[in-house]
């Protein structure tokens, strides 16, 4: 109602004051001039600058994953729950390999388009996967029981419920997942779950070496496995502070470039262990994947690197993007980007409890110590048990 | 961070680093300002995906190659992007406006303007269906404009509508324009002093050079009843036809010409240049005082659901101000008509204050600043 009157005064007084001589205009233009001002600036149109590029400009190359290989929603009709099942695979697959949420999108579309009925436990071992993609840990989880009360031996079904609890901090729930898992089939594989459970208990040192042991007892694994296990070493070793876990990470980036959890680890572990200059040199080229944006950001900075400047605005972008959207997946980086980059640590602590309210891996509970020590939350470190003296930095 | 598995693929897959954002649409609304046409940017990663633009199959696409296919853009954009005007869809002139940039890389911009039909003027709702079929994930992010705020919201499969502005009723529209119209009057002095100085003669006039005092009330309710009655019509036929856009003067000169009236009907009082029949007077400037009053009433229309039910209330509201007025000062002035004060002082000084009034305005408002 007040802004109703205030526009009725301003149109009157802009009605008995137009076309006021520039040399006396009166004391209602004065006024006018200066209520008016910050409307003026209401005209400028809204959202970013548009160009008309030359005709012969590249703008999109089509060649590019994310629209290649896309299957078109005609070829779902008479889709097979194999076939579907396979495609979202592709997806989640694509999505992973380029980090881009996207393909996640499209998978979904694809299993809207199939009803229900026609699913196989496959099928819902893929939502599954998608789920947990998208941080829906309990929908996932419903999924999983459907796919394990199906097909109880499923052991692609008992590793991603290990998987799901371990992020989720749910120990309990990932030794049983990890126990059923050895049951369906004893191998490095089971042995790599179980150790890491151990490594979380009281000896975390005695399950290391132990896990390190049975990979070299395995030679005959599959490839699949060790990779798998060195991956876990390297994660063992992190959480242990061993100076070999930078040789483990370099080591499993090194059987899968192509991969970006094991880029971002490494880089982040070489960013703790004062090395920014081989982390700038990894995140080289990832400028895309906001993880190893960030942490490319944050070695930018400790080296003063005038570049530092241009990433952190895209960086801004992208998060203002993603709050806008309010889905927000990017707790962990945005977190680690406020509290390293912009040295925001009250920022950081409120996104890192956002993120551990989902997440309670290894990583999730180093950044919310190291955001609650910045912001000098005694309250969130005596929660996760830490003792501020003793708290060790990433 | 986390880590995904498919440990029984032939490949593994770890996964937890997150890229950029999932396929959004930035679709932007200036409510408050008609003018203005909409915009939405779309992924071109987005578009590509749903319609072949790669003309030459080159796998590249080039501006050259969106732009030839500009009319299979904009028809399929008109089928999956609705704006709605009482439960209408109101016609949509879409244009290929340009290539922008969002965190993720390259958008297509496109401005479109709708025409809504009958007589709302602006859409009220806009339904989004682009892309939801095929991505479920995707959202369109928009940013709305009200009343000088920026608003953000989201569309999604579960959300495909926004309205723009809670569209008021017709008698939320009414009693909103019938206020604003009272309020106009009362606060824009010009248009109650020329009542004024057309109303002040009912109870003592000039003529032959001397103050006539009139006797009898019912004449001089009659008088300003015509008088009223007159500047009523005139004024609500211009404002109609200047609403409804089918006359538009130029707002300055209007402006000076109903200060001008304003002297003129004041000096018409000791004076009487114009003659006695007032309600002629009415009626003339009348027309004039009508643009004014159009011009005022154009910038709240943006606002109301329709345009007819602004209009009539607005008049309305102006009218009852007019009474109002009448009410007040006449029972007053035909009191006083044959006090010594007020012949002598109250009445010239008033005269001699609307005139200069008046004629500070018309030299304040003429539009002649650059001669």
């Amino acid at each position: 109602m007040m802004t109703r009157t205030m526009k009725v005064l301003l149109m009157i007084f802009s009605a008995s004051s137009k076309g006021g001589r520039g040399v006396c205009p009166g004391f209602f233009p004065l006024i006018l001039t200066a209520l008016l001002f910050p409307v003026t600036g209401l005209t400028a149109s809204l959202g970013p600058d548009i160009s008309v590029p030359s005709r012969d400009t590249l703008i999109l190359k089509l060649s590019d994953d994310a629209i290649a290989a896309s299957p078109s929603p005609a070829t779902t009709e008479g889709l097979s729950a194999q076939a579907l099942a396979q495609q979202v695979r592709v997806h989640i697959e694509r999505s992973r390999a380029t980090g881009s949420p996207r393909p996640l999108g499209l998978a979904q579309g694809l299993l809207d388009q199939v009803p229900e009925q026609r699913w196989t436990p496959e099928v819902y071992l893929m939502r599954a996967t998608l789920r947990q993609r998208l941080h829906r840990f309990d929908e996932a989880e419903a999924d999983l029981s459907r796919v394990l009360q199906a097909e109880p031996n499923n052991a692609q079904a008992w590793l991603t419920r290990y998987s799901i609890a371990l992020v989720r901090g749910d120990i309990a729930t990932a030794s049983r997942a990890c126990n059923e898992l050895a049951e369906v089939m004893a191998s490095l594989l089971a042995e790599s779950c179980t150790q890491e459970v151990a490594s979380l208990g009281e000896q975390p040192e005695a399950a290391f070496r132990r896990l390190r042991q049975a990979v070299d007892k395995a030679p005959s694994a599959s490839a699949v496995e060790h990779d798998y296990a060195l991956v876990t070493l390297a994660d063992m070793a992190s959480r242990l502070n061993l100076p070999s876990a930078g040789d483990y990470w370099q080591q499993s980036l090194l059987s899968d470039p192509g991969d970006l959890y094991r880029r971002a680890r490494y880089a982040d572990w070489l960013l703790s262990n004062n090395q920014p200059d081989k982390a700038l040199q990894i995140t080289q080229g990832y400028e895309e994947i906001d993880t190893l944006a960030v942490l490319r950001a944050i070695a930018l900075k400790r080296l003063d690197d005038p570049k530092q400047q241009a990433l952190s605005e895209i960086l801004d972008e992208r998060f203002a993007e993603a709050r806008w959207r309010g889905e927000f997946l990017h707790e962990w980086e945005y977190a680690r980007y406020l509290l390293d980059v912009q040295n925001d640590s009250e920022g950081a602590l409120e996104m890192a409890r956002a993120n551990w309210e989902t997440q309670r891996a290894y990583p999730d509970r180093e950044l919310l110590i190291r955001a609650a020590q910045a912001a000098g939350d005694q309250q969130v470190l005596q929660d996760l048990g830490i003792d501020n003296r003793e708290a060790q930095p990433l | 961070m986390t880590r995904i598995f498919f440990a029984l693929l032939l490949t593994m897959l770890a996964a937890g680093a997150h890229a950029h954002k999932a396929s959004d649409s930035f679709l932007y609304w200036d409510a408050a300002n008609p003018d203005a046409p909409g915009r939405l940017d779309i992924a071109l990663v987005d578009l590509a995906r749903v319609m072949p633009l790669d003309s030459n199959g080159d796998g590249e696409l080039s501006w050259g190659e969106l732009d030839s296919q500009q009319s299979d853009v904009t028809a399929y954009l008109a089928s999956q992007v609705k704006l709605m005007a009482n439960e209408a869809a109101c016609p949509v002139r879409w244009r290929l406006a340009g290539l922008t940039q969002h965190s993720d890389g390259n958008y297509l911009a496109m401005e479109f303007r709708p025409s809504c039909p009958g007589s709302v003027t602006l859409p009220a709702q806009i339904q989004y269906d682009l892309f939801f079929d095929e991505d479920p994930l995707h959202r369109a992010l928009v940013m709305t404009r009200v009343d000088g705020n920026e608003r953000l919201t989201v569309l999604s499969p579960d959300q495909r509508s926004l309205n723009f502005a809670d569209t008021p009723s017709a008698w939320e529209t009414a009693r909103e324009f019938v206020w604003e119209g009272m309020v106009h009057l009362w606060i824009g002095y010009d248009h109650m002093l020329f009542l004024l100085a057309l109303v002040l003669p009912a109870a003592l006039r000039r003529q032959d050079g001397r103050w006539v005092v009139e006797d009898k009330i019912s004449v001089a309710v009659k008088d300003v009843a015509l008088i009223v009655t007159a500047f009523t019509v005139a004024h609500s036929i211009t404002l109609v036809i200047a609403t409804l856009g089918v006359v538009n003067l130029p707002i300055a000169w209007v402006e000076t010409f109903i200060a001008l009236s304003i002297v003129a009907a004041a000096i018409n009082i000791v004076w009487p240049f114009l003659g006695q029949r007032r309600y002629l007077i009415g009626f003339g400037f009348g027309l004039i005082h009508g643009f004014g009053f159009a011009s005022v009433l154009s910038g709240f229309m943006a606002n109301a659901s329709s345009r007819l039910v602004a209009l009539a209330s607005f008049n309305i509201g102006v009218e009852l101000a007019q009474l109002a007025i009448v009410v007040v000062v006449v029972p007053l002035i035909f009191l006083l008509r044959r006090q010594w004060l007020y012949q002598r002082v109250v009445l010239p000084a008033g005269v001699a204050a609307i005139v200069l009034t008046g004629m500070f305005w018309v030299w304040e408002r003429a539009p002649l600043a650059s001669i």
